[in-house]
């Protein structure tokens, strides 16, 4: 299997409606990257661990995704606290530390370990087929819909095509090295694969076209929600409206208003 | 080019999200029945390319391809990075569902930018060798100059990450370029059929 995935898995999330998931995510998403406290942070980071939690993610497979999430963070913390204006609080040869840009790296990467948590638990446990689904369902255009479906499934004959073409070069003790002719090499495997893949579309459009196709996407899955889903959304809403509330300070001010 | 959620100001995510949104309607407004097929093709096409590493120097990197992908597909490279970061992001989580528009935005603009120049090459009747890696390198270039003004206009702390970046990907540029000459010109000599035509 080329691609390990999350959504092989068994779990409370798995159960629930793909459509209110891509939706819930997508929420989270947007209030998560509008958010520049980290009080208001805190609901959501709880919320994430949770839905993690509930998703039931394989271990091996978690760590590798976050890792690679804070390799880029590690990127910006080469830099950023070191550029951000503001007060210093330290020296490291020439370049000063600062508090602001100390606080501003690392709520990046507070935030962005929390969307990527939230990623994994919510839209990661999808499998692609029921997404291209759950997308018609929320009236994605039907040509994108088609595409993303179709896309996926060549992906995997592609990589299979390319496998093969690895293990012919292979078999004539062809390595990989900073040369030209290395480069040259792996030029015309891919001339090759796009050749082969052009003449692929035409064969597959033929395929369909004697079948009916008309560039428009039906689909045979139907979504309805249950009485878990609901329960789901009620349980999700409140912290969401928690976080944004802090987010505006309205906690500050119905507790002036409680004290007065 | 991955910018990881939530690294970016909301501003420049709707900023991304908009042109995204104009850029994938133009391109499948311009995407008949016939070309649903092959660009649902070229973009997983475009996913399998950043699987495959090549040694740069010392380091190595992944393919990007944009230049390659905006000669054969032009407007309609719009929906087809949509598609193939959306399966990137749901396979291996990379960039996630508010940066995919800044993402998309970055790629596209770039394979766009990269069709009009080779356009452009083929009616000067340059080379094509030439021409395709100039494509090629444009490609990665105006890729990694959209995504370090996307980090720039964030925050003003992003900058020198910004020119990091920026300058960690010339000698991807010239990788690239000379990959996509390549790829071009074998494909000029077994298929010239299949290249956009001289003069259009």
């Amino acid at each position: 299997m080329l691609v390990q995935s999350f959504s092989t898995q068994k779990s409370y999330i798995h159960t629930i409606d793909p459509r209110l998931r891509l939706l819930l995510a997508l929420t989270f998403s947007l209030l998560c990257v509008s958010i520049a406290s980290f009080k208001a942070l805190l609901p959501l980071f709880c919320l994430a661990l949770l839905l993690l939690l509930l998703s039931n993610p394989p271990a091996a497979l978690l760590l590798k995704r976050i890792a690679s999430v804070n390799l880029f963070l590690l990127f910006l913390w080469l830099f950023t606290p070191f550029t951000t204006s503001g007060t210093a609080i330290g020296q490291l040869g020439p370049f000063t530390l600062t508090e602001e840009g100390v606080e501003l790296t690392l709520l990046v990467t507070a935030k962005a370990n929390v969307l990527a948590i939230s990623f994994i638990a919510l839209l990661a446990t999808i499998p692609t087929r029921t997404l291209g689904h759950a997308l018609h369902a929320l009236h994605c255009p039907s040509k994108l819909t088609f595409m993303l479906l179709f896309s996926e499934r060549s992906f995997y004959l592609l990589f299979d095509q390319w496998q093969a073409l690895r293990e012919a070069t292979k078999l004539r003790c062809f390595t990989v090295r900073f040369t030209l002719h290395s480069y040259k090499t792996i030029a015309s495997l891919l001339a090759i694969l796009i050749i082969r893949s052009v003449d692929q579309a035409k064969r597959s459009f033929d395929a369909l076209r004697i079948r009916g196709f008309n560039g428009v996407f039906f689909s045979g899955t139907s979504f309805h929600l249950k009485k878990r889903d609901i329960l789901f959304t009620l349980i999700l809403l409140p912290i969401f409206l928690l976080s944004l509330a802090l987010e505006l300070g309205l906690t500050e001010y119905v507790a002036s208003l409680i004290l007065h | 080019m991955h910018i990881a959620e939530g690294v970016l100001a909301p501003a420049v995510l709707a900023a991304g999200a908009v042109i995204t949104l104009c850029g994938t309607g133009l391109g499948l407004r311009k995407m008949d029945t016939e070309k649903i097929v092959l660009t649902g093709i070229f973009s997983a096409l475009f996913f399998l390319a950043s699987l495959i590493h090549i040694p740069v120097g010392v380091s190595s990197a992944h393919l990007i391809g944009s230049g390659i992908l905006g000669i054969f597909l032009g407007y309609t490279a719009f929906p087809a990075i949509l598609v193939a970061l959306t399966l990137q992001a749901v396979f291996f989580q990379y960039g996630g569902i508010t940066v995919l528009g800044v993402n998309t935005a970055t790629m596209a603009s770039s394979a766009v930018l990269a069709w009009y120049l080779f356009r452009f090459g083929r009616f000067l009747s340059l080379p094509l060798s030439l021409v395709s890696f100039l494509t090629g390198t444009a490609g990665v270039f105006f890729a990694a100059l959209l995504t370090a003004l996307a980090l720039a206009f964030s925050e003003e702390g992003f900058v020198a990450s910004a020119c990091a970046l920026l300058l960690a990907h010339v000698p991807i540029m010239i990788a690239e370029g000379v990959i996509a000459s390549f790829t071009i010109t074998f494909i000029a000599r077994v298929r010239p059929e299949i290249l956009p035509k001289k003069n259009v």
